[in-house]
């Protein structure tokens, strides 16, 4: 049963620079537990780097992230994938000349253990960890309607299909945080529509949901709370109405010119929110 | 073109789900193999069942640098050093404290590839043309080293001599026959042991790597440790082949070891096809068994092989018995 | 400290022959990102042409010493650059959109290529620049001695690197190099024909390349075809230790490991010191791959 209103993910006064550029500017944010969090922003937000300083692609130079109590600064990309965190990329990185399934496959690796020898000689405890591997990938394949393509290799996939696999590999090393990065990107309106679908449906199931987004269809129609960025600054956030209605976000988006400064710092925590 | 895509193209759907020996198939084809492999020293002249040990030498070092550069796409152009490392362990320990030769087979192995671990670890995160460049240097050093003749171990270019022999049940191995069945039984055992690692938690693994290494990392593999191993078991394989070469030769010296050795064994590799294991197996055969049946011609052997290089890269760079993942990207390049 | 300056200004006759073949290096794996193996047999063939030249009649005897030098530096590296268009064009432009991995094996067959048949046309022993063709002179410098082929050498690579340095900064065509090593697409949208632009790197680099030969070649008069490789391996790290891609830094590389090298020689030992040269390679590497100057190829991000 799980508790509403539980952070799973703080980020607290999170910064990065490159250069001279201040990509991410004293970030914060809670994910909470149970929740689809998404963050949304205007391109060039740093909303990316934030995904990248959480997954230990850069490193922040300020401020700390906490997982499930635990500091997760300093750690090297694999290991945040361990500790419970999956992603998605927004430029798509599949792994190309393997099949469906060989992909899906990868996302059990650091779940499992058997090294060179048993793999050779083929033990007992290998051959079952390999029988739980593949039955634990078909269940994340036919999750998300792939598993007529798993002999199909991943380039010939096509598109609307790329991005579901990307989702079903990172189900398979068996998150507690799924961040995905602008999931919705090129995809039409009907698979739009299945892809929210689809991301329910893994909240349902348990697992917290944290992702970007261009498209307010998808954001306003699934997100339990929304947190909006402009030049690598939090600028608002709440549920998908009230950021809708915040004229500081309109401002970033459409950039209307006002004399008067609406924005202010919004820091509440997400406390006891409706889920929809 | 086309056709020649599609023809990798229709093999790769043939090998789903996992990449896999194309041999394996069509299960008729190994026996009747292994039956002419049995029955011919019986029926060859020395000459060629010489031929055929070196053959097989080739065959086991081109497969354990197939793990590197095949399995996780690694460049390494030094890896006769770990055929050295291993050749002068046992010639060393064998002469000077009487260990014995099936001893020296792991010990070897072992020694290769506790240097392939370490001389790896270091270099390892370099990206392609750096860690190339630098295993020609790691090979050059090991070489000169040899060469030098450091605390009067290595005997400096006469090499040393290695009186010692294989032995089994009190018979030692020395004739050309019996180092044809002991080389060929390794061999088997060493593509046992590759293919089944291919299909494997292990071998997935560094497919991974090897095709997106930031992919990999989200996914939660570690990439670094993962290379590492590909390296070291790739040294520990040609280590322990240099057990078997340094009983062969009898006498083994840095001349066995240069920068064109490191050439040859990259290039059967990649004109075999890369990670695929028949394809070093071609690959070694072209390499080793061409060049003898072109005896008359052998003033112009390299000059052919170093035309041949260019022009497979131009027109087959996926070797020629490809692994269906290459055909592709050595084509169209890594889309960078 | 009489050895010492000795073994410096061995060190800069030496590392200027680097910096030169650094320099093709540099300008190649800058423009292509091909580690060029066969450059190095460049070099090597331009030291077998200057040979030919100053030791075949008509150039040796006929004409003064001087010029005939001239002569043979400016043929071979005539000779070697037609020598790189041809190559160029035949074994790395079918490559151009395969992978890296292709161009460099196809580089490794060329440079074998290239070694065999040096190897079968002048033979496989040793050949050696005539004696006379080095004019025995010698000055003391302050209580050391340098004679005129160091001198020689200096001046001219000097005067190369910065007739190079000169041609990339200050011209049109030296721009339209650099726009090209940045981005291929992006400079035949500007009207760069491409094409052209790497038959000059490979008219101009392996042509250093064949100079740095002959001068070698007069200087220490011995020449053989196996050199090719351990010249252009060392020229390599050469252009890595000042930032692969950078002019001035394949320079500054070539001189700091020609004096490294001899320093090593000197105070170490003769025979460890390849072991030296490539323990700085691979160091460098770890520590600081982007070399002294820094890099100077586009990194896709």
């Amino acid at each position: 049963m799980k508790t509403k209103g539980e952070v799973l993910l703080a980020l607290s006064k999170v910064s990065k620079s490159f250069g001279g550029l201040r990509a991410v500017d004293s970030f914060d944010l809670d994910v909470a537990l149970g929740n689809i969090t998404s963050l949304i922003g205007p391109n060039g937000a740093g909303k990316t780097t934030v995904f990248n300083l959480i997954t230990g692609i850069y490193r922040p130079d300020a401020g700390s992230i906490r997982f499930e109590g635990r500091e997760l600064i300093g750690r090297q990309p694999h290991q945040v994938a361990k500790a419970g965190i999956a992603r998605t990329f927004q430029t798509l990185r599949l792994f190309e000349n393997l099949t469906c399934f060989e992909n899906v496959l990868s996302g059990q690796h650091c779940r499992t253990s058997s090294g060179t020898m048993s793999s050779i000689l083929r033990t007992p405890a290998q051959k079952r960890e390999e029988a739980e591997v593949r039955h634990e990938a078909e269940r994340c394949m036919k999750l998300v309607g792939m598993w007529d393509f798993r002999d199909e290799l991943a380039r010939n996939l096509p598109y609307g299909y790329r991005r579901r696999l990307e989702i079903a590999r990172a189900l398979a090393t068996d998150p507690r945080l799924l961040i995905l990065d602008e999931p919705a990107g090129g995809l039409n309106e009907k698979e739009t529509g299945d892809l929210m679908e689809l991301i329910i449906g893994i909240r349902d199931s348990g697992i917290t949901v944290f992702l970007i987004e261009h498209d307010m269809q998808v954001v306003m129609g699934i997100s339990d709370w929304v947190s909006v960025m402009d030049n690598g600054r939090k600028i608002s956030e709440g549920t998908p109405c009230d950021v809708q209605r915040d004229p500081c976000v309109i401002e970033a988006y459409l950039g209307i010119d006002n004399d008067d400064d609406f924005c202010f710092e919004a820091s509440q925590e997400p406390e006891g929110t409706e889920i929809s | 073109m086309a056709e020649r895509i599609g023809r990798a193209d229709f093999t790769g759907r043939l090998m789903a789900p996992l990449p896999v020996v194309k041999s394996l198939l069509s299960k008729w084809r190994i026996p009747i193999l292994i039956g002419l492999g049995i029955v011919f020293p019986l029926v060859a002249g020395n000459y060629w069942i010489d031929v055929a040990v070196f053959w097989g030498i080739y065959v086991l070092l081109g497969l354990s640098l197939n793990i590197i550069v095949g399995e996780v796409g690694l460049f390494n152009m030094g890896h006769s050093a770990f055929f050295a490392i291993g050749a002068y362990t046992t010639a060393i320990l064998s002469e000077r404290f009487g260990v014995s030769l099936w001893l020296l087979l792991p010990l070897s192995g072992f020694a290769a590839g506790v240097a392939g671990y370490i001389l790896a670890k270091p270099i390892i995160h370099l990206r392609g043309d750096y860690l190339l460049i630098v295993t020609i240097g790691l090979n050059e050093i090991i070489r000169i080293t040899l060469l030098n003749n450091p605390w009067g171990l290595t005997g400096g270019p006469n090499g040393i001599i290695m009186l010692d022999q294989f032995r089994m049940f009190g018979y030692a191995i020395q004739r050309p026959m019996d180092f044809y069945y002991l080389v060929w039984a390794f061999v088997a055992i060493t593509v046992f042991a590759l293919v089944r690692l291919q299909r494997s938690r292990i071998g997935r693994c560094w497919n991974y790597v090897r095709e997106d290494e930031i992919a990999a990392a989200a996914m939660g593999i570690d990439t670094r440790s993962a290379k590492l191993l590909a390296f070291t078991l790739g040294a520990a394989i040609a280590g322990a082949t240099g057990t078997v070469f340094a009983a062969k030769l009898v006498v083994i010296s840095p001349e066995s070891f240069t920068f064109m050795e490191s050439v040859i064994l990259f290039t059967i590799v990649i004109l075999g096809g890369m990670g695929s294991i028949p394809g070093v197996i071609l690959g070694s055969a072209a390499m080793m068994v061409l060049p003898e049946l072109l005896r008359n011609f052998s003033k112009y052997r390299m000059l052919f092989f170093g035309l041949a290089m260019v022009l497979m890269m131009i027109f087959r760079p996926q070797g020629l018995w490809p692994s269906r993942r290459w055909t592709t990207i050595l084509r169209e390049g890594e889309g960078e | 400290m009489a050895l010492f300056i000795e073994q410096l200004v061995n060190g800069l006759t030496v590392g200027a022959v680097y910096a030169l073949v650094a320099l093709g290096y540099t300008m190649v794996y800058g423009v292509m990102r091909l580690i060029n193996f066969a450059h190095g047999d460049f070099f090597m063939i331009g030291s077998y042409l200057g040979f030919t030249l100053v030791s075949s009649a008509l150039v040796g005897g006929a004409i003064p010493l001087w010029a005939s030098l001239i002569v043979a530096v400016v043929l071979s590296m005539a000779g070697v650059a037609i020598l790189g268009v041809i190559v160029e064009r035949a074994a790395y432009r079918p490559l151009r959109r395969s992978s890296r991995l292709t161009a460099v094996v196809s580089a490794l067959g060329v440079s074998i290529f290239l070694q065999n048949a040096v190897m079968l046309i002048w033979g496989p022993r040793y050949r050696a620049y005539p004696p006379w063709a080095v004019p025995n002179v010698t000055w003391q410098v302050g209580g050391i001695y340098i004679n005129f082929m160091q001198v020689l050498i200096l001046a001219v690579s000097f005067g190369l690197m910065v007739a190079l340095y000169l041609f990339v900064q200050r011209t049109t065509v030296g721009a339209a190099i650099r726009a090209t090593a940045i981005d291929h697409d992006t400079a035949r949208l500007m009207g760069i024909d491409v094409d052209q632009i790497i038959r000059l790197i490979f008219l101009i680099g392996p042509a250093l390349g064949a100079a740095a030969g002959v001068l070698l070649g007069l200087y220490y008069r011995q020449i053989h075809f196996t050199v090719g490789w351990t010249y252009g391996l060392k020229a390599f790290t050469a252009a890595i230790m000042g930032g692969i891609g950078n002019i001035p830094g394949a320079m500054v590389g070539g001189l700091l490991l020609g004096i490294l090298e001899m320093l090593g020689a000197g105070y170490i030992s003769a025979a460890w010191k390849d072991v030296f040269v490539f323990l700085i390679l691979i160091l460098l590497l770890m520590f600081r791959p982007t070399g002294l100057l820094g890099e100077r190829i586009a990194e896709k991000v």
